[in-house]
């Protein structure tokens, strides 16, 4: 692998590049605040309807308890590469951060609209497993969280983006570091 | 312990959490911003057995806001490692820090940062890892460093038993684990 291409493409990704990532099958990054104010990450999985993000949690899970708490919220979705398309093109390290409010919609429950959501993801996060995980767990109680995204930025490939670098430091410049 | 397909369930002994940490996943941390909202990247990190290391571009914000409000939350995850050939097999292992951010180096060319973006460029570029990042090494970085106060780690797809909630409808721990 050459120094070139081993970077991809460089900038943000497109609208039908960050839908069709969105629909694959890479884990959400979720962070929210404890009740100290201290930051905290986990992943989680996801779904997204195309303007919002759905998260559904176990009763007990810490994550939902703060966001019940906190509302405010911020997530990354991030990838290798993205899954490759009918021609077989894909997309390099694939990156999307938003922050936004997040909302219980469902306060723990069984049978709620959160059953719809989870089987979506299953098949997913699990392919064939995914029916077989979730029909042994329907019993437990799960939140159903959706965080509507204020601010949406993308990137994709590993160089730098422009903003990023400092000129004038005695090193290569930034087109001569990316090979422009 | 349940063995299949969901793999074996319960927390990391510290030699497999420090095999997992030395492999080429990817740090999430999460941090607060001007406006007291939290922020998530993916960074590269260095582990030395103790504490977490991070080496950070100038002008990123994240850098700003770990100087200015240290405390820090991160998560180092995958789905599944099979990498048998490396002794490196893990059903989403998991690992969890929380800690304060130290600041080590303020922006600068050509400090301690370089030997730890070397040693991460091996991990995560391959053996030439270190001749790739030649381009970028006149670019001021920040160093930072997290001894974590709280370190959680976890592997296998099943539910810890703290977060069951046993009901008479539903099938029991065991019942859904044992299989």
């Amino acid at each position: 692998m050459g120094k070139d291409d081993f970077r991809g493409d460089m900038g943000g990704l497109s609208d039908e590049e960050m839908n069709d990532f969105l629909s694959g099958n890479s884990l959400a990054r979720l962070a929210v605040l404890k009740t100290d104010g201290a930051p905290y990450v986990v992943p989680v999985w996801y779904h997204w309807d195309g303007e919002a993000l759905w998260f559904v949690g176990r009763e007990r899970s810490a994550w939902c308890k703060h966001i019940a708490n906190d509302g405010r919220t911020a997530v990354v979705i991030d990838s290798e590469h993205s899954d490759p398309d009918e021609s077989g093109q894909r997309v390099e390290i694939p990156k999307v951060v938003m922050e936004g409010q997040s909302e219980v919609v469902e306060e723990p429950n069984v049978g709620g609209q959160w059953v719809d959501i989870a089987e979506k993801m299953s098949y997913r996060y699990l392919g064939p497993n995914g029916p077989t995980y979730l029909t042994s767990t329907l019993n437990q109680p799960r939140w159903l969280i959706k965080m509507t995204p204020s601010n949406i930025k993308s990137w994709k490939g590993v160089g730098w983006a422009k903003r990023y670098w400092v000129e004038g430091t005695g090193g290569p410049s930034y087109e001569e570091a990316h090979g422009g | 312990m349940a063995r299949n397909w969901r793999g074996k369930i319960g927390s990391m002994e510290p030699h497999r959490r420090d095999l997992f940490l030395a492999g080429d996943s990817l740090v999430r941390v999460a941090a607060i911003d001007d406006e007291g909202r939290p922020y998530v990247l993916p960074l590269w990190y260095h582990w030395d057995g103790e504490a977490f290391w991070f080496v950070i571009r100038e002008r990123a914000a994240i850098a700003r806001f770990m100087r200015d409000r240290p405390s820090i939350g991160l998560v180092i995850d995958e789905m599944e490692i099979d990498d048998p050939e490396h002794g490196r097999q893990f059903a989403a292992p998991k690992v969890f820090a929380q800690g304060d951010a130290e600041l080590i180096e303020a922006p600068n060319v050509g400090g301690s940062w370089v030997g730890i973006a070397e040693k991460m460029a091996i991990r995560y570029l391959g053996e030439h890892g270190p001749e790739y990042i030649v381009p970028t090494l006149q670019q001021p970085r920040w160093l930072f460093k997290m001894v974590p106060d709280v370190l959680k780690t976890w592997e296998g797809v099943g539910w810890s038993k703290k977060y069951w909630v046993e009901s008479e409808e539903s099938p029991s721990y065991e019942e859904v684990h044992a299989s």
